[in-house]
């Protein structure tokens, strides 16, 4: 209480009168906070002249209780609004002032014009004091063009030269240090204060004026935000003060303001959603921890885990381990295939999502202990989480399995694959996989896709004349170039028939349909989604193109067409799930034998589209299309993976190498004189073989 | 994906007609933000006045009656546009009994009479009786007189800090006798917008409160920032991007820089646009007449590294060293060397001039003299 500015108790309760106007008028609350206030209201009789003790901060409880004390203390008041909001102001000036001389203004110079395709603003930025012998800390974001200066304006009205000396890229913080001879005011901190939702809190930049904070107002939204690493406010956060400090009504830094990602909260770009109502700062209390790591010149990373879960929906629960990525920190943590994990940090864990918050707020390096139930019995695992996870290259067998009695029935066996290596046959059942059973061939793949490459896995099948027959083989990596094409693995039924299905897209203009192969309604079927380029789509010529494949081999061929007739909007993008959706409502749709194409200016849409579907499909082509800008940065990883193929000019070569520097196979197909608008230059054969093999194991 | 789904879905209800690229999750937000705003002026204003309805409750809910007040004075204007991305409407404040009206410049006044929709469902035509071009400001006359009108001569100013009241007709969501739309927000800072390089692509170059409210959206120029006791402070600036932090910038022109102008245009007095580029000195300076050799300019923005001085020249007699990187000449920032050639230009080769370089960890001034 000693901390807080001289006010007599009159004005907190007036503060906090109104911090519950705005808390409970947040959004859609009105209703609530309506019957709330004429329940107090009512509560309030005989309540008489008592006046709780001041707070320091305003909690929705306090500040309801409190409500009552402002109803009586208006008898008291001779002019009440201007008083309060004199004082108000009074209480936000008081907290700015003590603030202000820690916040610095940042200037840079030099540096990349353009970061991602957006022009950097080269306007001075924010940074925070938080070492009185010149360190201060400031958001990645001020930096990222690369300056090859930075000056900071010092409080004494001087400049001098920084350095960056550390980075946190987990929570978006840059320390910075000056050589200055004056010692710098240090911030008071609200260390040890429990913050709470509700409450008062000022974010304060010094983008406009080197002597003077800019300061919004708002109050404190929600804690442990983005994964438990960010605060979230709603003082207006933007590029004018990302950087500076969010402060209490007692001058004391609750965290510094970032454009944090706010990964799986929203979609988009951080620094896109500024001044929103949206903002966030990282508690300080999470940057002091840090600071001799920082200080040391130590970089921060977000830590990982590189457990692979059966989940991918974080909303979806139990988390069962179905492996780790190999050389991945859960690897080395001995967890297996088949733990549940209930516990992590010391949260409980019933959803993946509760994982994830666990992990989010631990470094790389840092220890993470999590327990997993084994057969019933209760194991306290410990991972030392990595920077990165080793890149996953996608494993190879070179077989294809049909479903059997309790295991999977080899139909195939590719020429010169691990599998012929090992001399497996058709028809042989595999029926366990190093100790593993395999009750289908969905198993099998999600045994091999986490396999160790130097590793030999260990099969047991039945063959025709033993019952479980042991080979065992080494893991391949999948192969870079188009099998040669197979034969199906059933005859071709000259009956089967075609018919073209429209799809309606529900609020989307747009139109799509698809070539729909009878054997759909009988057995599980692979979808090619075509994105075309954009216009209107000749749809027999379209229908007609596809009939074959679709015969022959089972595939659904989709394909919708742009609203626009001249451009694709990203939001279209979504479109691919849309006709997912809807054919996997009327028919069984093989995860593995589901792809997307993209001609031309449809390329993108397929790459964006495909990346938002990523569970549900297994490969993405894109035929004469542009991607130079391809900006595909996740990693290859064992059970969301992609395989890739790009038919175009020269510059398929180079994204593929890209990708496969990321893990994924993606392969090349020179075809310069393709031209998206002519389905008869496509090079077909090439097309069919390279998604027939989608499915190989 | 969902937020995104909401997003379009909100963008395609409140502005159908796509206006140019801007980051569309804040500017949603900000619709909403002004929705819920509504709604909290509706609380403070209304709740406490009628559910305890004695005179001290009366008084904590003045914020309300302030804004009944100023909601009188101001007003929806709808003109020309509504195709190629620009809005058909605007906000105005009444500042005359006699119907004078005090908005933005814009496209919405390319007709001969824009209507005018007080917040009481009156509608009223209004000519153009003049404009500052340099403010971007005009001023339309009503036929009728006004019923309430801020007066010139009652306007103030605000503190940084100080909370204040946005009212305007954002998004053009008000109609008929629908009143304008109230925010909420405090004084960020009072800076100017400043024309050099372009920072701001805005004809007004003067200072500007820039405030926390989200007032930077479609139709919300010429919207009236009052303080909480209803009195005039500004009024809502044009759409701007801003530069320096290249963001939408929420800002309103304070009165003090208006009211000269108004004046002037009510007695009838035109306003010539002045220019406001800089001029090219008789003699400009050029690095080679101080001396100064710079590494090659390859990239868009090379900073300006010395990489040779040549002997007995101003830049040699100052003391500038190769290496030395220029930071600063004649305290503007030069953030690249096409920037500093260009600065270089405005001064004449006659007038002293400083530069201020970065030497390894050392920050040094230099001065020149003139030829």
């Amino acid at each position: 209480m000693s901390k807080q500015p001289q006010f007599d108790n009159r004005f907190w309760l007036l503060r906090i009168r109104y911090s519950l106007a705005r808390v409970s008028s947040w959004r859609y609350c009105l209703p609530i906070s309506l019957s709330l206030a004429a329940g107090l209201l009512l509560i309030s009789i005989g309540y008489g002249q008592t006046t709780p003790n001041p707070q320091p901060t305003g909690t929705l409880a306090d500040a309801a209780t409190n409500q009552v004390a402002v109803a009586t203390l208006g008898t008291q008041s001779a002019d009440s609004l201007e008083e309060l909001s004199e004082l108000e102001q009074a209480a936000f000036q008081a907290a700015v002032d003590k603030a202000a001389r820690c916040v610095v203004q940042i200037e840079t110079f030099g540096g990349r014009e353009k970061v991602d395709g957006e022009l950097v603003a080269d306007g001075p930025t924010t940074g925070t004091i938080v070492g009185e012998d010149g360190w201060i800390i400031s958001s990645l974001f001020n930096f990222r063009q690369q300056p090859g200066s930075i000056l900071v304006a010092l409080p004494d009205g001087s400049r001098a030269a920084a350095r960056i000396v550390a980075r946190d890229h987990s929570r978006e913080l840059a320390l910075l240090k000056v050589e200055s001879n004056s010692r710098l005011p240090m911030p008071a901190s609200a260390l040890g204060e429990r913050v709470t939702v509700g409450q008062w809190a000022i974010a304060l930049g010094k983008t406009f004026d080197s002597n003077a904070v800019s300061q919004s107002v708002g109050i404190i939204s929600a804690m442990g935000r983005a994964y438990g690493k960010a605060i979230q406010t709603d003082a207006k956060v933007s590029p004018v003060n990302y950087g500076g400090p969010l402060i209490d009504l007692a001058g004391r830094v609750i965290g510094i303001l970032a454009p944090i990602s706010t990964g799986g909260i929203m979609e988009g770009d951080s620094s896109q959603i500024y001044d929103s109502g949206i903002g966030f700062a990282v508690p300080f209390e999470d940057v002091l921890a840090r600071l001799k790591r920082l200080q040391a010149g130590e970089d921060i990373h977000a830590g990982k885990l590189g457990v692979v879960t059966r989940q991918q929906n974080e909303l979806s629960g139990p988390v069962r381990v179905v492996g780790a990525t190999p050389g991945s920190p859960a690897a080395k943590s001995g967890v297996r295939s088949g733990d549940l994990i209930v516990a992590a940090g010391n949260v409980q864990v019933e959803l993946l999502a509760h994982l994830r918050h666990a992990l989010g707020p631990v470094d790389a390096g840092q220890a993470f202990r999590f327990t997993v139930r084994r057969g019933g019995v209760k194991l306290d695992l410990e991972a030392t989480l990595a920077k990165t996870i080793p890149i996953y290259e996608t494993r190879y067998l070179g077989l294809r399995a049909d479903v059997d009695n309790g295991g999977a029935r080899i139909t195939y066996v590719e020429p010169s694959s691990p599998a012929t290596k090992a001399g497996l046959q058709i028809g042989w059942v595999v029926t366990k996989c190093s100790e593993e059973k395999v009750a289908s061939p969905r198993e099998l793949r999600t045994h091999i896709a986490i396999a160790e490459l130097d590793v030999p896995v260990k099969l047991v099948v039945k063959t025709d004349t033993e019952s479980a027959k042991v080979v065992s083989l080494n893991v391949a990596t999948w192969p870079a170039n188009i099998p040669v094409g197979d034969q199906p693995s059933k005859p071709i039924d000259p009956n089967v028939t075609t018919q073209v299905l429209t799809l309606p897209l529900g609020d989307f203009p747009n139109k799509a349909a698809a070539l729909v192969p009878s054997t759909a309604s009988m057995a599980a079927s692979g979808l090619l989604v075509v994105s075309p380029e954009p216009g209107e789509v000749d749809q027999p010529k379209f229908t007609g193109f596809w009939e074959s494949f679709a015969k022959d081999r089972g595939w659904i061929v989709a394909y919708f067409s742009s609203a626009n007739a001249k451009r694709w909007s990203l939001e279209e993008s979504q479109l691919i799930g849309r006709v997912i959706g809807k054919l996997e409502n009327s028919y069984r749709i093989d995860p593995s034998r589901t792809a997307v194409a993209g001609l031309g200016a449809g390329g993108q849409l397929a790459l964006v589209g495909a990346r938002l579907q990523m569970d549900k499909i297994a490969g993405v082509m894109t035929l004469a299309a542009r991607l130079e800008g391809l900006n595909w940065r996740e990693p290859n990883s064992p059970l969301q993976s992609l395989k890739f193929l790009f038919a175009g000019n020269d510059s398929v070569v180079e994204a593929c190498d890209r990708l496969r520097k990321l893990g994924y196979p993606a392969t090349p197909l020179p075809a310069p004189e393709l031209n998206p608008g002519k389905l008869e230059s496509l090079p077909i054969e090439q097309i069919k073989n390279w998604l027939i093999g989608l499915d190989r194991i | 994906m969902m937020p995104n789904c909401k997003v379009n879905m909100i963008l395609r209800w409140a502005t159908p007609r796509a206006k140019r690229a801007r980051p569309m999750g804040g500017r949603v937000h900000n619709f909403c933000f002004g929705l819920w705003l509504i709604g909290w002026a509706s609380l403070i204003g209304g709740v406490p006045c009628r559910a305890a309805g004695d005179q001290d409750m009366r008084q904590l809910g003045s914020v309300g009656s302030t804004i009944l007040s100023v909601e009188a004075k101001t007003v929806k204007i709808f003109g020309a546009g509504g195709t190629a991305g620009l809005d058909a409407y605007q906000s105005g404040f009444f500042i005359s009994d006699k119907g004078h009206i005090l908005t933005v410049w814009s496209t919405v006044l390319d007709v001969d009479e824009v209507a005018v929709v007080s917040s009481d469902g009156r509608r009223d035509e209004a000519v153009v009786i003049g404009i500052d071009p340099n403010l971007e400001i005009a001023v339309l006359q009503t036929k009728q007189p006004a019923r309430a009108h801020f007066s010139l001569d009652e306007t103030v100013t605000a503190n940084v800090g100080q909370r204040v009241l946005a009212i305007s007709n954002l998004f053009g969501i008000a109609t008929g006798r629908e009143m304008s739309s109230v925010q909420k927000g405090v004084i960020m800072t009072r800076t100017r917008l400043d024309a050099r390089r372009g920072t701001f692509s805005s004809v007004y170059q003067g200072p500007v409160f820039v405030i926390d409210a989200m007032t930077n959206n479609p139709g919300a120029a010429g919207g009236a920032l009052i303080d909480l006791n209803g009195r005039l402070l500004g009024m809502l600036g044009k759409e701007l991007r801003e530069a320096r932090a290249n963001i939408w910038l929420n800002y309103a022109i304070p009165m003090d820089q208006l009211t000269a102008s108004v004046q002037k245009i009510i007695d009838g007095k035109s306003i010539a646009k002045t220019p406001v580029s800089r001029r090219v000195a008789d003699r400009p300076n050029t690095l080679a007449s101080l001396g100064i050799v710079l590494i090659p300019d390859v990239l868009t923005k090379t900073p300006p590294y010395i990489d040779a001085i040549v002997p007995e020249t101003r830049a040699d007699k100052a003391g500038l060293k190769i290496d030395d990187l220029i930071l600063f000449f004649n305290s503007i920032r030069v953030t690249s060397q096409s920037m500093l050639r260009d600065e270089l230009g405005f001064v004449d080769r006659g007038d002293r001039v400083t530069i201020l370089v970065q030497r390894g960890n050392e920050l040094k001034e230099f001065s020149l003299n003139g030829e």
